[in-house]
C-alpha cells in the first residue's frame, strides 16, 4: 500500500509499539488515528505528529465504545485502510492455580475482545472500499507453551488463528492480514506485568539486547508497505539472545 | 557494525528462480556470493553476469562429499561464509502417496532434507568459530498446512521449520541468526519441475493471479538479513494476497 492511501487506526497508541507505529506511519506520509485510554498521552502524541494524527480516546474492551469512536471520526479519517490491533497486556506472573481471576478477565477483555471488537467495527468498511490491511500483534508466547504464560499465551494463540481465519474469509478481496509475533521487546509491557515496579521491569531486560518499539514499528510498516499482492501471514521476531529452553523433568525423590 | 562488503553469502540452488534472485540481490548490495547448483552452464552465465565478487561451484547437495569439497576449496575471499541460504529444493509427483514414485520421494528427501543437513553441517562450524552468521532455510507454507499431494514435499518443509527453531535453541549465546522463510506461490521453476518440464502449469497459474516474483521474494529475505544484528526473524510466512486457505474437505458417503 502507498503511504498516501494509508489511514492507520492504531490501538494502544499511548505507549510502546503503538506510539512508535504512529510515529513511523506519519513520518512516511500516512495518516493515523491514535487510540488508547490515556487521553493526555494521545493529545501529546497528536501535538507531536500534527494534522496527520487524530487522537481518539478509546477503551477497546467496550464494543459500544469502539463503535461510537469509529462513528465519530472526522472527514479525512473515516476511510480506515490499516488497522493495527496492538492494545494488549500480560497480567500476573504466577501459575494458573494461583492466578487472580481479574487478571485473566482483563487479558481476555483486551487481548481477545479488543481485537474482535475493532475488527468487527472496521473490517466491513475495508471490504466495502476493497482496500485494507490488518496487522495483529501476537506473541511468540502464542506459539509455544511457557510456564507463567497461562492466559496471556492463549490469547495470543487466538490472535494467531484469528488473523489467518479472517484472511481466509477475505479471499478474492484486496484485504491483507498479518500476525506479527515478537519475543522480548522494550515497551511498557514489563511495567504493566510487574504492576508498576520499575526495578523489576528493568531487571527483565538486564544484559539483554531486546527488540525496541521502533523495530517492531519498522516491521509493521514494512508489511503494510509491501506491494498489495504480497501478504505476510506471519512474521515472528525475537532477540538473537532469546531462544528455547530444554524440557523440564520433575523427578520424584 | 559489520558491513555487507564483509559478507560471504553461500547459496544453494542458485541456478534458477529464487536462488538466482538471491545471488543478484546480494551482489548488487556489495556482498561476496558463492553460487552453487548442478547446472554448470547456468553458473557460467551467472558468473558472466555478476562478475568477480561471485564464485560459482558445481555442487549436488545430495552428495556430502561434493558439498565438503566445495566448502574446503573456496578461494581466499570466499572462505569465511557469514550467510547461508539453504534454497535448493524441489517437489516431484504430487498425486497421492500410494500412487507416487518412491524414487521421486527419496529425491525430495535427499535434496530438501539431507541436502540442507550436509550444507549446514559443513558451514555452521565456521560461523560458530567466528561467532557470526545468518542461516536462512527456505521452507514452504506446505510445511505448515496440510494439502493433498504434498505428503512428502510438505513433510520435508516441516523439517526445515523445526530445524530452524531447534538450531536457534542450540545457538543461544552466539551471534548467529537462523530464519525460516515459508512462501506460498513464488515465480520459479518449481511447478515446471513438478510437472516434468511442462511450462504451461506456471502460465496457467499466473492467469489473473498475482504471483510473488523471485525478485520480490529476494527482497523479503534481504529485509530479514538487514534487520539490526540483535533481531532474529524466526519465521516469515508469506503468500500472494490472491492465495489462501480452502475449506476443510469432507467426503460424504453416498
Amino acid at each position: 500500500m502507498k503511504p498516501q492511501d494509508m489511514i492507520a487506526f492504531i490501538t494502544g497508541a499511548t505507549s510502546g509499539f503503538g506510539a512508535a507505529a504512529a510515529r513511523r506511519f506519519v513520518s512516511e506520509g500516512a495518516k493515523v488515528i491514535v487510540t488508547g485510554r490515556r487521553k493526555e498521552r494521545l493529545e501529546a502524541l497528536s501535538e507531536e505528529l500534527g494534522d496527520a494524527c487524530h487522537p481518539l480516546p478509546l477503551d477497546v474492551t467496550s464494543y459500544e465504545g469502539v463503535q461510537a469512536a469509529v462513528d465519530s471520526l472526522p472527514a479525512g479519517f473515516k476511510d480506515i485502510s490499516v488497522l493495527v490491533n496492538n492494545a494488549g497486556a500480560a497480567l500476573g506472573l504466577g501459575p494458573a492455580y494461583e492466578a487472580d481471576i481479574k487478571n485473566w478477565q482483563g487479558m481476555l477483555d483486551t487481548n481477545i475482545n479488543g481485537v474482535v471488537y475493532c475488527t468487527h467495527v472496521i473490517l466491513p468498511g475495508m471490504v466495502e472500499r476493497n482496500r485494507g490491511h490488518i496487522v495483529n500483534i501476537g506473541s511468540v508466547g502464542g506459539r509455544q507453551p511457557n510456564p507463567g504464560s497461562n492466559v496471556y499465551g492463549s490469547t495470543k494463540a487466538f490472535v494467531h488463528l484469528f488473523s489467518k481465519n479472517v484472511r481466509a474469509e477475505c479471499f478474492g478481496k484486496e484485504i491483507r492480514v498479518t500476525c506479527l509475533e515478537p519475543g522480548v521487546a522494550r515497551s511498557e509491557f514489563n511495567l504493566v506485568r510487574y504492576e508498576g515496579d520499575e526495578g523489576k521491569a528493568e531487571a527483565g531486560y538486564a544484559g539483554l539486547e531486546v527488540l525496541t518499539s521502533e523495530e517492531i514499528a519498522d516491521s509493521i510498516y514494512y508489511c503494510v508497505a509491501l506491494p498489495d499482492h504480497i501478504n505476510i501471514n506471519v512474521i515472528q521476531l525475537m532477540p538473537v539472545m532469546q531462544a528455547y529452553s530444554p524440557w523440564r523433568m520433575h523427578r520424584r525423590e | 557494525m559489520t558491513e555487507i562488503s564483509d559478507d560471504v553469502v553461500f547459496i544453494t540452488g542458485a541456478t534458477a528462480g529464487m536462488g538466482t534472485a538471491f545471488a543478484r540481490r546480494f551482489i548488487n548490495e556489495g556482498a561476496h556470493v558463492v553460487a552453487t547448483g548442478r547446472r554448470a552452464k547456468r553458473l557460467d552465465a551467472l558468473q558472466q553476469e555478476l562478475g568477480d565478487r561471485l564464485h560459482t561451484a558445481v555442487v549436488d547437495v545430495r552428495d556430502r562429499d561434493s558439498v565438503q569439497q566445495c566448502v574446503s576449496a573456496l578461494p581466499p575471499d570466499f572462505t569465511e561464509i557469514s550467510v547461508l541460504i539453504n534454497n535448493a529444493g524441489l517437489s516431484l509427483g504430487g498425486s497421492a502417496f500410494q500412487n507416487d514414485d518412491l524414487d521421486d520421494m527419496l529425491t525430495m528427501i535427499d535434496t530438501n532434507i539431507k541436502g540442507v543437513v550436509h550444507v549446514t553441517h559443513a558451514i555452521l562450524p565456521g560461523m560458530v568459530e567466528r561467532d557470526r552468521g545468518h542461516v536462512f532455510n527456505i521452507g514452504s507454507v506446505g510445511g505448515v498446512y496440510a494439502v493433498p499431494g504434498n505428503s512428502i514435499y510438505g513433510s520435508t518443509k516441516s523439517f526445515l521449520h523445526m530445524f530452524t527453531l531447534d538450531l536457534r535453541a542450540e545457538l543461544l549465546g552466539q551471534h548467529i541468526r537462523v530464519s525460516v522463510l515459508e512462501p506460498g506461490a513464488v515465480e520459479s521453476e518449481f511447478l515446471e519441475v513438478r510437472a516434468r518440464g511442462d511450462k504451461s502449469v506456471l502460465e496457467n497459474l499466473k492467469r489473473g493471479f498475482r504471483i510473488i516474483t523471485a525478485d520480490e521474494f529476494a527482497d523479503i529475505l534481504f529485509y530479514a538479513y538487514s534487520l539490526p544484528p540483535h533481531v532474529n526473524a524466526n519465521i516469515i510466512e508469506v503468500m500472494p494476497t490472491d492465495q489462501s486457505w480452502n475449506r476443510v474437505a469432507i467426503h460424504r458417503a453416498t
